[in-house]
């Protein structure tokens, strides 16, 4: 019986429908797709290696831009003080004047002159 | 005319080598002749595991897309044909499993230790492999195929089939008394 059944079976043919060779042709299409969409590892790797030092040097750059830019902020307030001690230079020369009248005593002519 | 079969059969090789070949490239024109060629064969062997043409033809389509998604696996040491074979019984084995299937509850106590010897002829026909295995529970039918056709070993089914080698060899008992006794029904019924 084992021999008979193993000589017959081997003849078996069954014909598939004729559409089963186009849904395996549509599969290994879109197989193909996926493959083509997946990045080799390596070059993923140097993609993000490029995309970090891409970030770090914009980083870099906007920190440096940051930097100029409060120096710069800086040396107005420096004149603005600057100003101020001018006022105040004003003020002391306008009481010293008061204290030399007080006194009838003239400001000496450099002084004068500011 | 030795020679000239001996010419044949080394062009038919080629050819296939060359059908390989393509088809390892992608080209599809060269898949579809590779599966015209083999898909009746395949869809019988899933068949034989299968009780419905459809989903065995589900199975068959997945296996062919296995074979053409791995085909830079085959390493040309046994033939392709073979290859292509276990590749369908694996989908095939897989699909019963999934569907849980090939569920085998066995009281080794009752089973019967030794086959009794049979040598009388059936006289079976090609078209009545089939109509007989679908008479078989699903377990039965699986270790008869993979014992009986695909010539495999019993501690080879027991790893496939995930079940003990005893359980594999009281399959194949309980299986073949089966078989007897339906091929006995239909000499009966003729």
């Amino acid at each position: 019986m084992e021999q008979e059944f193993r000589d017959q079976s081997k003849s078996i043919r069954l014909t598939p429908s004729p559409s089963s060779w186009e849904t395996i042709r549509r599969r290994l299409d879109e197989k193909n797709q996926i493959k083509k969409i997946k990045l080799n590892p390596i070059l993923a790797i140097a993609a993000s290696l490029t995309g970090i030092l891409l970030l770090a040097s914009l980083l870099f750059m906007n920190n440096n831009r940051e930097a100029t830019w409060s120096n710069t902020s800086m040396t107005n307030t420096t004149e603005f003080e600057d100003h101020t001690d001018h006022t105040d230079i004003y003020w002391q020369i306008s009481q010293l004047n008061q204290a030399y009248t007080r006194l009838d005593m003239n400001l000496p002519s450099n002084m004068k002159n500011l | 005319m030795h020679l000239k079969y001996k010419s044949i059969i080394g062009s038919l090789v080629l050819n296939t080598e060359q059908l390989l070949e393509n088809c390892l490239a992608g080209d599809r024109k060269a898949q579809q002749t590779l599966y015209e060629q083999y898909a009746p064969v395949m869809l019988g062997i899933c068949r034989r595991y299968i009780s419905q043409l459809q989903d065995a033809e589900d199975v068959m389509m997945e296996g062919f897309l296995k074979i053409f998604l791995n085909l830079n696996q085959f390493d040309h040491r046994g033939s392709f044909e073979g290859w292509m074979k276990r590749i369908m019984i694996n989908e095939a084995l897989m699909w019963l499993r999934k569907r849980k299937l090939l569920l085998i509850e066995l009281d080794e106590k009752i089973l019967p230790l030794e086959e009794t010897q049979d040598n009388r002829h059936w006289e079976l026909t090609e078209s009545d492999i089939i109509p007989i295995l679908d008479q078989l529970p699903e377990g039965y039918r699986t270790v008869f195929n993979l014992y009986v056709i695909e010539e495999y070993k019993h501690r080879e089914i027991a790893e496939l089939m995930g079940i003990s080698i005893n359980t594999s060899k009281s399959q194949l008992i309980l299986a073949k008394k089966r078989m007897k006794h339906l091929l006995e029904q239909k000499k009966q019924s003729h």
